[in-house]
């Protein structure tokens, strides 16, 4: 695509350059018929050609750096009578080099003063239009190119949230499981089935960066846990402690379920016994605050693989979302991890 | 004579679809099943089984770890949702590599995988221990013809 721009930019040169050519020509034409003498008639149409020319080179130069949505916009149309006013002067002060004492030329000039503008302006605001065209074709080029670099980069954005809000080997493992209860337990199949496409239509419909009430989220988060205890039966408990009065405070959507993902995963894969998850829930002034606790033995190879849980792109999102820090905090005491959210209300 | 087999795997829904997909295999009898690798390296040393399905991601040590404090390694087939340990498992001699969730077809073809695999190695094994027993083994040559095992004496080749 550059590429044919810039071969477009070429061609564009080289006709503006047959056009003043052709001008200048048509100038010399008239002032031979008019029997001045070759030179000067030479002098007047090269003259007309190298300004014009300049002039032209001039407008496209405007037009690639200081572009606008308007063609003819005081810019414009001021540069283009500047340019035709200093072409006629340089003109005069070329010819009247061959034959600046004559009194026909003299005569001849101020007779033909306002054809030789009208002249100027009309090849001027020519090249002015198709040099506009050329540019607002390139920016719209441009523009889409924008467009669909900005639609690829929101896609990805999407696809990687997606991905965090459940990893594919969760989704592969659950329908391992429905496999599973299909042979012995195909009523619990069915109810599987279904925990997993309402967790999964949750996941996929909501947008990350509104507020809904947290008896949503918990609902949401409730999908994921029965999955998981199905998945690993008697290993798992989850424990949820949400006072009725925090019910319809306000939570960024889908924030919960990465953060107990990880305490499940470290919970279960840091010990061979039961592993009770905590999800604990107070309100106080100010803020609505999530506590989420999980057994933790920092000796496993899983804790010491350590991406700080996992938990960096959840402080990245709280810290857009309410232009302050420290609202996630982690502390690990008497083996148990805690993950705490602080979530400011009235904020959004 | 039956081939022992051993399900390695933390969940157990996943352990129950093998099994059911090995209940009608005449030759295969499941010794054990376990919860995690530390059982899984017990069962292993106390039944020392023709093969094993092993999960990856358990608690404590993952399936690669559990391997490799086994000091004689049973055939193994690795059965997880993780695709990305696929080229790490053939490293470790796998025989297959199931992705779950797996159809019982892909489980019985890395099933006959294996036992391909444990009959060329029987019959290596039958025909180095034969060339051992030999006190001088440049006086015969041992030979595979058409599934059988031919020893010639040197002294009629000639």
């Amino acid at each position: 695509m550059q590429e044919q721009i810039q071969v477009n930019s070429i061609n564009r040169a080289f006709q503006a350059i047959i056009l003043i050519a052709s001008f200048s020509v048509l100038d010399f034409i008239i002032l031979a018929d008019l029997s001045f003498t070759f030179d000067f008639s030479l002098a007047d149409s090269i003259s007309f050609f190298v300004f014009t020319s300049l002039f032209a080179l001039l407008i496209f130069t405007i037009q690639r750096n200081h572009h606008s949505k308007k063609v003819l916009n005081s810019q414009n149309i001021g540069t283009v009578i500047l340019f035709v006013i200093l072409g006629t002067y340089f003109n005069y002060l070329v010819v009247s080099y061959f034959d600046g004492s004559s009194l026909v030329f003299i005569e001849f000039f101020w007779t033909t003063i306002i054809i030789k503008m009208l002249f100027i302006l009309l090849l001027l605001f020519i090249l002015l239009f198709i040099f506009w065209i050329d540019q607002q074709k390139l920016q719209e080029v441009q523009f889409q190119k924008f467009v669909i670099g900005k639609e690829k980069e929101t896609s990805k954005i999407q696809l990687n949230s997606l991905q965090q809000q459940f990893k594919p080997h969760f989704l592969f493992n659950s329908l391992n499981s429905i496999n599973a209860l299909t042979m012995h337990n195909p009523e619990e199949a069915r109810k599987m089935i279904h925990l997993l496409s309402e967790f999964m239509r949750g996941a996929v419909k909501k947008d990350q960066s509104t507020m809904i009430p947290l008896e949503q989220e918990i609902n949401h988060i409730q999908l994921y846990t029965n999955i998981e205890k199905v998945r690993f039966g008697d290993r798992l408990t989850v424990n949820f402690n949400v006072p009725e009065e925090c019910q319809l405070l306000l939570i960024p959507s889908l924030i919960l379920q990465p953060i107990i993902e990880n305490a499940i995963k470290y919970g279960l894969y840091g010990h061979t016994e039961n592993v009770i998850i905590d999800i604990q829930v107070n309100c106080q002034k100010k803020y609505l605050v999530v506590k989420i606790s999980n057994p933790h033995d920092p000796n496993t190879q899983l804790s010491s693989k350590g991406t700080g849980y996992g938990l960096s792109s959840i402080r990245k999102k709280m810290l857009i979302l309410f232009n302050q820090h420290n609202l996630l905090l982690t502390t690990e005491k008497n083996g148990i991890f805690t993950t705490t959210l602080k979530i400011p209300q009235n904020e959004i | 004579m039956k081939f022992k087999v051993i399900i390695i795997d933390d969940e157990p829904l996943a352990r129950s679809i093998v099994k059911s997909f090995l209940l009608e295999k005449d030759d295969i009898e499941i010794v054990a099943e376990c919860n995690n690798g530390f059982e899984g390296v017990k069962e292993i040393e106390k039944h020392q089984p023709d093969l094993i399905f092993l999960d990856i991601q358990m608690p404590k040590i993952n399936g690669f770890e559990m391997l490799e404090i086994i000091d004689e390694n049973p055939s193994v087939i690795f059965t997880t949702a993780f695709d990305e340990f696929a080229i790490k498992a053939f490293d470790n001699s796998a025989i297959d590599y199931l992705l779950k969730p797996f159809t019982q077809e892909r489980f019985d073809k890395a099933l006959a995988k294996w036992k391909k695999s444990t009959s060329s190695k029987s019959e290596k094994n039958a025909i180095d221990s034969v060339a051992s027993k030999q006190p001088d083994e440049h006086l015969r040559i041992v030979l595979k013809e058409k599934g059988a095992i031919k020893i010639i004496p040197t002294s009629e080749v000639y």
